[in-house]
C-alpha cells in the first residue's frame, strides 16, 4: 500500500503552496478532501483536507482537531486563511495530528492524489512536463537539461561514473551521485539524507556509461517511480541531442578537413575556388602562418583529439585554426604583420603548453612548422610541422614536442632517406648486427665516433663499446674510419628507426 | 418539609450561589452584607411539597448590570412596587415567593421578601443565564404569567403573556430606563406550577456547596474540588485571549508546563471548558474559575491574562434535560456551534 506524508507533500511541485503548522511523522494512507467537517467519516491513518472555510475561532479549532483525531484522522490541511493560535498548536502536538496550511486545497488534495492513488497519474503528469519541455527549440544539451530541470521541477544532470558532466537546476550532491547504480538501465536511489535521484543509461555511440539523472530532496517511493518514468522518457531526447551535437561537430570537422586537404593537394599553388572557400571557412591563406600538427601516439579519437586542441587554442591571444587530418590534428597561427623572432618564440611557447594540456588526456606528438607568409608559406609551413611530428613521435627526449626551426639536418635525413628503395637496401645491410649492436652503431655515430661520449649516451663502459665497434666492423666488413661509410651507415640507422616508429 | 436559614448562614450561601453562577449572575456580596442588617435571625424556607398547591406565587430577582448593583446601591425593599402591581392586576395577595435565579447574586435577592411571602426552596434557572427567555416557566411556556419590572422611581411596567423573546427585549427597555439595573417579579405562577416548571431544592444545594467550600477552602484545589463535588478539570495561566467573531464570546487559554490545553469560553458565565480539544464541560454543566492561590470564585469578566487559575465543573441542573429544554441552554444558545458534545 502507498503511504504519503509530510516531505512527500512539500516535494510535490504542485502542493498548493503548502505550509507546515504543526509538523510531526505522521504517515498518511488515505486522504479525504470535504468541504466542511460532516464529511469526514471515521477512518485511520487519514489526511483531511478542509476545503471549505476554517474554523471561526480558536477553540472551535481544538475541537476539531480532537473530533478528527477521535475519527482516525492523523492530519489536517486547513485553507491559508485560518488563524492557528499557539494553544491549537500545543494541541494538536499533545495528541499527534499534523496541522498544514494550504493557499489552494483542491491542488493539494489533487497531489495526495496522485502520491497515493493515481501514480500513474503523478508519472503521466511527469511525462507532460517532459513533453512540453521537448517542444522548446535547444541550442545544445546544457540548453536541453536546463529545460528539463525547469519543466519537470527538479535537478537534472548527465553523469558518468567519475562525475557530473552538465547538470541543470539542483546539483545533484556527491553522496548521491556516488550511490547510483552505473549497470543497469534504471535505477532509483531512495532518500536517505542527501536527497533521492531516479537514473536512467544514455546510449551514446562515443560515450558509454552515461546516465541521464533526476534528483530531489523529500521524494518518496511513488514520487520516484514517477521521476523514474520521466526520466526514462526524457532519455531519447537527452541521447538525440548528444547525436545531433556529435553529428554537427563530425560534420563541421570532415568539412573543414576535406578543404585543408584540396588545399594541401594543390601544394601551395594559387587556386581561386579553394582560396575563396577558405575564406569562406573563416581561413585566410593571407599573412603569416605558423603551422602545427598534433599526432595520436596511441588509439585515441581524432574527434576528441581536434575538441581538446580546440579548446586549448581558443585561450591564446592570436588567431588559430585546426582541424582533423588523418590520425591527427593539423592548425596553424596566423599574424597579419611578420612576427617578430620574439614573438615566434612566443608562439612556440604557447603551442608547447597546448600540446602538454591536450597532453594529459591524450598521448600525441607535437610538431611546428617554421613562420612563413602566403598560401604558399601556409603549404610549407604545415608541411613542415607534419615532418616534425612524425620526428617527434620518436622524440621522448624532448617531451614529443619538436619544432622544425631545430631540425635542419634531421630534415635533410628524412628527405635523403624517405625513398622506397633506401629501406630495404639499409635494412639489409645492417641485418648481421644485433638489436644491442645496432643500438651501439647509432649512438657511435651519433656521437661523431668518440668512444667516451658514446659509452655515457648507452651507460656502459668504453672498453665495452671499444670491443663492441670491432665486432660491427668485423660482422658488416667495413671501415669505419671511412667518411663515405660512416655517412651511408647513418643514413641506413636513421632509416630504420624511423621504419620501426611510427609516423 | 419545612427547614430554617440562618442569618449566620449567608455567608456559605452566597458563595454556594457563587459557585452555581459558572462565573456570572454577579456578586452575592452586597445583598449579604444589606441582608445581614434586615434578615431576621432565622427564616424558614418551604419546599414546595409544603405548601398548597394552588397558593399564588411569584419568582423576584435582579436583572440587568450587576457590577452597577455594587455603585448604586439597592432599595431596602426593592421588590415593593412591582410585587404592588402585580397584586392589583391579579387581583389578589400572592403569598409565597422564590428567586428566579439562584447562581450568582440573584440567590439571595428574594431574601428580601422573608418574613412578609412564604420562601419557598426553587428557582427559574439552578444556575445563572443571561436571559429572561430562558427562565424556566418561560421555555416551558406556562400559560398566565404576568411579570412586572421597576423603570425607575416608582415606575412599573407590566407585561402579561407575551413571549419569550419579547418579555427579553422589554425587560432590557425596563433596565435602560431604569439607569443600568432593574428588579423583576414574575407572577401568574402557583406553588403547583413550580413543581414541574422550575428548579427545585435551590437553596438547599446552593447551602450545602456553600458550606463544603467554605469548610475546605484553605485545602488543596485537588481537596476543595473533591469536598464539593465538583470535577477538577485542570490548572494553569491564562497564557492568551481571544475573542470569537460576534465579539462577545470570549477564549481563554489556559496553560501548565507539560500538561494539557485547557480552552474555556465565556459570555456573560463560562459556557465551555475544552481538554485539549475535547469538551469536558458545556452548559448547561456548570463551570467554575477559581483563583488558584485563594480559592476565591471568580467571576468571568476576571478572567485575565496572567492570572493563575483552577477550572472545576459542577453537574448543572437536570430540570433541563430534556430535548425540548436544552436548546435554551446549550451552548448553540449562546452562538458557540459544534460544541455540544459534552463529555
Amino acid at each position: 500500500m502507498s503511504e504519503l506524508d509530510v516531505a512527500a507533500l512539500l516535494a510535490h511541485p504542485a502542493n498548493g503552496g503548502l505550509e507546515v503548522v504543526v509538523g510531526g511523522d505522521a504517515v498518511w494512507e488515505q486522504v479525504c478532501s470535504e468541504a466542511s467537517e460532516d464529511g469526514l467519516a471515521t477512518t485511520e491513518r487519514t489526511l483531511a483536507i478542509l476545503t471549505g472555510p476554517p474554523p471561526s475561532t480558536t477553540w472551535h479549532l481544538d475541537a476539531l482537531l480532537r473530533r478528527l483525531h477521535t475519527r482516525g484522522y492523523t492530519g489536517l490541511a486547513l485553507p491559508a486563511a485560518a488563524v492557528v493560535d499557539p494553544a491549537n498548536r500545543a494541541v494538536a502536538q499533545r495528541i499527534g495530528v499534523v496541522v498544514l496550511r494550504t493557499a489552494h486545497p483542491a491542488e493539494l488534495a489533487k497531489a495526495c492524489w496522485e502520491l497515493l492513488e493515481g501514480r500513474d497519474a503523478l508519472a503521466l503528469g511527469y511525462v507532460r512536463r517532459v513533453a512540453r519541455t521537448i517542444e522548446y527549440r535547444a541550442s545544445g544539451l546544457g540548453d536541453l537539461l536546463r529545460h528539463l530541470a525547469g519543466g519537470i521541477g527538479h535537478g537534472v544532470a548527465l553523469v558518468d561514473a567519475a562525475g557530473v558532466l552538465q547538470q541543470a537546476g539542483e546539483p545533484l550532491p556527491d553522496a548521491l551521485h556516488a550511490r547510483i547504480d552505473f549497470g543497469g538501465w534504471l535505477d532509483l536511489v531512495p532518500d536517505t539524507g542527501a536527497g533521492a535521484a531516479a537514473s536512467v543509461r544514455v546510449d551514446s555511440e562515443r560515450r558509454r556509461g552515461l546516465r541521464l539523472v533526476i534528483h530531489g530532496r523529500g521524494l518518496d517511493a511513488t514520487h520516484l517511480r514517477a521521476l523514474g518514468t520521466a526520466a526514462e522518457v526524457a532519455m531519447p531526447a537527452v541521447a538525440a541531442r548528444i547525436l545531433i551535437d556529435e553529428v554537427v561537430e563530425v560534420s563541421e570537422a570532415s568539412r573543414a578537413s576535406s578543404l585543408l586537404g584540396e588545399f594541401l593537394e594543390h601544394r601551395g599553388r594559387q587556386d581561386a575556388d579553394v582560396e575563396e572557400r577558405m575564406r569562406a571557412h573563416g581561413w585566410s591563406p593571407e599573412g603569416h602562418h605558423i603551422g602545427f600538427r598534433l599526432l595520436e601516439r596511441d588509439q585515441t579519437d581524432t574527434l576528441d583529439l581536434l575538441s581538446l586542441v580546440g579548446r586549448e587554442l581558443r585561450a591564446l591571444p592570436v588567431a588559430a585554426h585546426a582541424t582533423t587530418r588523418g590520425h591527427g590534428v593539423t592548425g596553424w597561427l596566423t599574424f597579419t604583420q611578420a612576427p617578430s623572432p620574439a614573438q615566434v618564440e612566443r608562439a612556440v611557447r604557447s603551442l608547447r603548453e597546448v600540446h602538454q594540456a591536450v597532453g594529459e588526456h591524450a598521448a600525441v606528438a607535437t610538431g611546428i612548422g617554421s613562420a612563413s607568409s602566403g598560401a604558399a608559406g601556409l603549404y610549407g609551413t604545415l608541411i613542415e610541422a607534419t615532418d616534425a611530428a612524425r620526428i617527434a613521435v620518436g622524440r621522448e627526449a624532448t617531451g614529443w614536442f619538436l619544432h622544425i626551426d631545430r631540425l635542419g639536418l634531421d630534415q635533410l635525413l628524412m628527405a635523403s632517406t624517405g625513398s622506397d628503395t633506401f629501406l630495404p637496401a639499409a635494412t639489409s645491410l645492417l641485418a648481421p648486427l644485433s638489436p644491442e649492436l645496432l643500438a651501439t652503431l647509432r649512438a657511435y655515430l651519433d656521437h661523431e665516433s668518440q668512444l667516451v661520449a658514446t659509452a655515457a649516451a648507452l651507460g656502459t663502459h668504453r672498453n665495452t663499446v671499444s670491443v663492441r665497434v670491432h665486432r660491427i666492423q668485423d660482422l658488416l666488413g667495413v671501415d669505419l674510419t671511412d667518411p663515405d661509410v660512416r655517412l651511408a651507415l647513418h643514413l641506413a640507422c636513421r632509416a630504420l628507426a624511423r621504419a620501426s616508429g611510427p609516423g | 418539609m419545612v427547614w430554617q436559614l440562618a442569618r449566620d448562614d449567608l455567608g456559605a450561601l452566597g458563595c454556594g450561589c457563587s459557585l452555581l453562577g459558572s462565573g456570572g449572575g454577579g456578586s452575592p456580596r452586597v445583598l449579604e452584607l444589606a441582608l445581614r442588617r434586615t434578615l431576621a435571625e432565622r427564616v424558614d424556607v418551604h419546599e414546595v411539597a409544603d405548601l398548597d398547591p394552588a397558593m399564588p406565587c411569584l419568582a423576584a430577582g435582579f436583572v440587568g448590570s450587576t457590577i452597577l448593583l455594587t455603585e448604586r446601591l439597592p432599595d431596602p425593599e426593592p421588590f415593593a412596587v412591582p410585587i404592588a402591581a402585580l397584586e392589583r392586576w391579579t387581583g389578589g395577595r400572592i403569598p409565597a415567593a422564590c428567586t428566579i435565579e439562584v447562581g450568582g447574586l440573584n440567590g439571595l435577592s428574594a431574601l428580601h421578601l422573608a418574613g412578609d411571602l412564604h420562601l419557598v426552596d426553587a428557582d427559574l434557572m439552578g444556575r445563572a443565564m443571561p436571559s429572561i427567555d430562558q427562565l424556566s416557566v418561560i421555555v416551558d411556556r406556562v400559560p398566565g404569567l404576568v411579570a412586572a419590572c421597576w423603570t425607575g422611581g416608582d415606575g412599573v411596567v407590566l407585561v402579561e403573556g407575551a413571549r419569550g423573546p419579547d418579555l427579553e427585549r422589554l425587560v432590557r427597555t425596563a433596565v435602560q430606563t431604569a439607569g443600568g439595573y432593574s428588579v423583576l417579579v414574575v407572577a401568574g405562577l402557583t406553588v403547583g406550577d413550580l413543581a414541574e416548571h422550575a428548579v427545585l431544592g435551590s437553596w438547599r444545594r446552593a447551602l450545602e456547596l456553600g458550606r463544603s467550600y467554605v469548610a475546605a477552602r484553605t485545602d488543596g484545589t485537588a481537596a476543595l474540588a473533591a469536598a464539593i463535588g465538583a470535577r477538577l478539570l485542570g490548572r494553569g495561566l491564562v497564557a492568551a485571549s481571544s475573542t470569537g467573531p460576534d465579539g462577545r464570546l470570549m477564549g481563554f487559554d489556559v496553560r501548565s508546563v507539560g500538561g494539557p490545553v485547557l480552552r474555556l469560553v465565556a459570555r456573560d458565565e463560562i459556557l465551555v471548558a475544552l481538554v485539549d480539544g475535547a469538551v469536558e464541560a458545556a452548559t448547561p454543566t456548570i463551570v467554575v474559575a477559581l483563583d488558584d492561590l485563594t480559592h476565591e470564585v471568580l467571576e468571568a469578566h476576571e478572567l485575565a491574562v496572567g492570572r493563575h487559575v483552577a477550572v472545576l465543573s459542577l453537574p448543572g441542573p437536570t430540570w433541563w434535560d430534556t430535548p425540548a429544554r436544552r436548546g435554551h441552554v446549550a451552548p448553540q444558545r449562546y452562538g458557540i456551534e459544534g460544541l455540544d458534545g459534552a463529555a
